[in-house]
C-alpha cells in the first residue's frame, strides 16, 4: 500500500506561530499583531498587504522550514488549500469600497478569491505543480491534506504543501478566528531531520481515535505521547466511500 | 453560436454608466423568469437556480442510468450566490449563507437528491477544469462511480466593480485574439457535466476525460506569466496522462479572454507546444463572455458538442489576429475532421493554469 511521509508541519493560531506543539498551547494576540520580521529573516515586502487567509497560510507554510528541505526542483510540487469560510471578510471589505472616490479597491479585489493563498505560496516558494482550493465545511483542511496525499500517491505531484486556513471576524462569523495548519508531504522524507509521520490509506478499524481537524493532526505529530501514535482520520464527508486516512506517528 | 449570435449586449440589470462597460452576457430577467417557472424551485437565488437547471438537465440526459444516491457533486464557482454576499456586506445579514460555495454545493446536492461526496472548488477562472480534475480523481480512486460537476457564477455589482477597478473590461463586446482587443466581457450562467465510471454503452458516452493537469506560474497574482511556461506544462502533463502527444490533438478550446496579456501568453504557450502545426482552435468568449468559475464547465460542454458536430464556431469579434504567434483561429465556423481528441485550457488569478483532454475514444481502448 502506498504511503506518504510527513516531513514538516507548521501553524499559525491565536496569534502564535511555530512548528512545535508547545508554541500554541496558550494562544494570544491576533493576526494584525504579527510582523513579518518576527517570522523570518527572509524579506517579504507584501506581507502587510495580504488578507487574513493569505497571511495565516503564508505564516504556517513559512513554519515548515522549507530552507532545510533538500534542494531541488519544485516544479512538480503541489499545493492544496482547504478553507471553510474562504475570504468572506475581504469580500465584505472590498464591496464596501465600491462607492469610494476613485472606485472600488483594485488592491483588495484579487484577495476576494480563496485560491489567491495558493498563488502567494507558489510565488514565495517557487512551486509550480498541481494546485487546488477546496471548500468542504469544517473538514476543508482535512480534505486538503487527503487530496494532497492523493496527488503524491498518484504521482501527479512529487511533494505537496497542504494547508487548512481560515480567517474570519466580520459579520459572517459569531466569533473571530484566524488559524492555518500546513503540512509538507512526499513519498519520502525531504530533509535530514526525522520525518514526523506517515499517511496511509486503510479501511476503518475499531478502537482507533478519529479526528476531524488539522489542529489535532498537528498535535499528535508534535507529541511524544506514544499512546497517541496513531490517528484514524475518517474520510472527510466530501469523500466518503474510500478508505480512511491513517496518520502514523514516527518518533 | 454556429449562427454567429452574440450574447454580449447592453446590461439590463445594472445602471448605465455605472461601470467601465455597459456590456455583458447577462441572463435577462425574462429568461430568468422562464427558467424559474420551468424549474419549479421557488425562493432560490440566481446562482442556485442556474446551477440547478444545468444539473437537472445533465442528470436527465442519463436518466435511469444514474444512481443518484451514490452520485457525488463537485461545484465550481468563484463567488457562488453573489447577491447574498452583497447583502451581507451592505446590511450584515448573514442568514442566507449561499455565498459560501460549499453551502451552495450542499443545497444543490439536496435539491438534486444526490447522496455521494460533495465539495466545492474555487480556483479563480480555472475552477471549472480544476473541478473536472477533482471529480476525475474521485472516480479514479473508486470513491464514487458517478460525479456531477456543476460550474456557476452570476453577475453582480461586486464583480463589475472589481473588474472595472482592475481596468480589465472592454467597453465593447470582447474580441479574443484580435489586434484591437482591449479587455474581457463578463458573463453569467451555469454548465454541468456528468462523469461516470459505470459501464454505459459507447453510444451514450458523449466523451471521455482522458487526462488533466493543473499548474501554477508562481509569477504574479493577477497577471499571466509572459512566457506561458505554466500553461505549456499543464498541457504537456495532461497529454502525458492521456498517453497522447501534441500531434494527436485535433482541436483546442482556448481560454481567449480578449485581454491583451492573456491572449499573448496563451498564443506563446500554444506555439511552444504545437509549433507551426497548430490544430483548429475555438474561443467562445465572444459569444458568452467570461463566466469565471463556470467557464471551464460551460466550455467543456461546448467542447463536447463541437466534437460531436465535428465543427467549431467562428471566433466572434476576431477581424485580424493580434497575437505574437499565429493561431489556427478563424472568424468563420469550420468543419474539423477528424475530431477525436480536444484540449481545453483555462488560466486564472493566482497564476493557475489547467488543461483537460477530452476524447471520443475510451482511454481504455486507446
Amino acid at each position: 500500500m502506498a504511503e506518504v511521509t510527513i516531513t514538516a508541519a507548521g501553524f499559525f493560531s491565536g496569534g502564535r506561530f511555530g512548528n512545535e506543539r508547545e508554541s500554541f498551547t496558550a494562544p494570544s494576540g491576533n493576526l494584525s499583531d504579527v510582523r513579518w520580521g518576527e517570522i523570518s529573516d527572509a524579506p517579504f515586502e507584501r506581507f502587510g498587504r495580504l488578507d487574513g487567509v493569505c497571511k495565516s497560510a503564508i505564516v504556517a507554510v513559512e513554519m515548515l522550514g522549507l530552507e532545510a528541505v533538500v534542494e531541488g526542483s519544485r516544479s512538480d510540487w503541489g499545493i492544496t488549500v482547504g478553507t471553510e469560510y474562504g475570504c468572506v471578510d475581504v469580500d465584505v471589505a472590498f464591496f464596501k469600497t465600491r462607492n469610494q472616490p476613485g472606485g472600488a479597491s483594485p488592491i483588495l479585489f484579487p484577495y476576494t478569491l480563496p485560491s489567491t493563498a495558493i498563488g502567494e505560496i507558489a510565488i514565495r516558494h517557487r512551486i509550480t505543480g498541481p494546485n487546488a482550493c477546496y471548500m468542504a465545511g469544517r473538514e476543508s483542511g482535512m480534505l486538503a491534506l487527503r487530496e494532497g496525499a492523493r496527488l503524491v500517491e498518484s504521482g501527479e505531484a512529487s511533494a505537496c504543501i497542504c494547508v487548512g486556513c481560515d480567517s474570519i471576524g466580520g459579520p459572517a462569523s459569531s466569533e473571530p478566528m484566524t488559524e492555518a495548519w500546513a503540512f509538507l508531504i512526499a513519498d519520502h522524507a525531504l530533509s535530514e531531520r526525522a520525518p514526523l509521520g506517515r499517511i496511509v490509506f486503510e479501511p476503518a478499524a475499531d478502537g482507533r481515535r478519529r479526528v476531524y481537524g488539522l489542529r489535532e493532526v498537528f498535535e499528535v505529530l508534535a507529541s511524544d505521547d506514544i499512546k497517541r501514535s496513531e490517528l484514524t482520520i475518517q474520510a472527510p464527508c466530501a469523500l466518503r466511500g474510500g478508505p480512511d486516512m491513517l496518520i502514523r506517528h514516527m518518533r | 453560436m454556429m449562427a454567429g449570435t452574440c450574447g454580449i449586449r447592453p446590461m439590463r440589470r445594472f445602471r448605465h454608466g455605472a461601470f467601465a462597460t455597459d456590456y455583458a452576457a447577462e441572463v435577462t430577467p425574462d429568461d430568468e423568469e422562464r427558467l424559474r417557472l420551468s424549474e419549479d424551485y421557488p425562493g432560490r437565488g440566481r446562482a442556485h437556480l442556474f446551477a440547478l437547471a444545468a444539473g437537472r438537465h445533465a442528470l436527465r440526459m442519463q436518466g435511469a442510468a444514474t444512481d443518484a444516491s451514490h452520485t457525488g457533486l463537485v461545484l465550481s464557482t468563484t463567488k457562488a450566490e453573489l447577491a447574498a454576499l452583497e447583502r451581507l456586506a451592505d446590511t450584515g445579514d448573514a442568514l442566507d449563507d449561499m455565498y459560501n460555495p460549499f453551502r451552495l454545493a450542499r443545497a444543490l446536492a439536496s435539491d438534486l437528491r444526490l447522496g455521494g461526496p460533495v465539495l466545492a472548488v474555487s480556483n479563480a477562472c480555472a475552477s471549472g477544469l480544476v473541478a473536472i480534475a477533482a471529480a476525475s480523481r474521485i472516480l479514479a480512486r473508486g470513491e464514487a462511480r458517478t460525479v456531477l460537476v456543476i460550474g456557476v457564477d452570476v453577475l453582480g455589482e461586486f464583480l463589475l466593480a472589481g473588474f472595472s477597478a482592475l481596468a480589465a473590461l472592454s467597453e465593447r463586446p470582447c474580441r479574443p485574439y484580435d489586434e484591437s482587443r482591449d479587455g474581457l466581457s463578463l458573463g453569467e450562467g451555469a454548465g454541468a457535466i456528468l462523469l461516470t465510471t459505470a459501464p454505459i454503452s459507447p453510444a451514450r458516452a458523449l466523451a471521455y476525460v482522458a487526462g488533466w493537469s493543473v499548474t501554477n506560474d508562481a509569477n504574479h497574482i493577477t497577471a499571466p506569466s509572459r512566457n506561458g511556461d505554466g500553461l505549456v506544462s499543464a498541457m504537456r502533463r495532461a497529454l502525458s496522462m492521456a498517453g497522447l502527444d501534441s500531434g494527436d490533438i485535433d482541436c483546442i478550446n482556448g481560454h481567449g479572454t480578449g485581454t491583451m496579456y492573456n491572449d499573448l501568453m496563451e498564443a506563446k504557450a500554444l506555439y511552444e507546444l504545437f509549433g507551426g502545426d497548430m490544430p483548429p482552435m475555438m474561443s467562445v468568449k465572444g459569444y458568452l463572455a467570461h463566466t469565471l468559475g463556470a467557464a471551464g464547465v460551460i466550455e467543456a460542454v461546448l467542447s463536447v458538442a463541437a466534437m460531436r458536430e465535428r465543427a467549431v464556431p467562428g471566433c466572434l469579434g476576431l477581424e485580424r489576429q493580434g497575437v505574437e504567434r499565429t493561431l489556427n483561429v478563424s472568424a468563420q465556423s469550420r468543419r474539423v475532421e477528424p475530431m477525436t481528441h480536444l484540449v481545453t485550457i483555462k488560466c486564472g488569478f493566482g497564476g493557475v493554469n489547467a488543461a483537460v483532454i477530452l476524447s471520443k475514444e475510451s482511454p481504455a481502448n486507446g
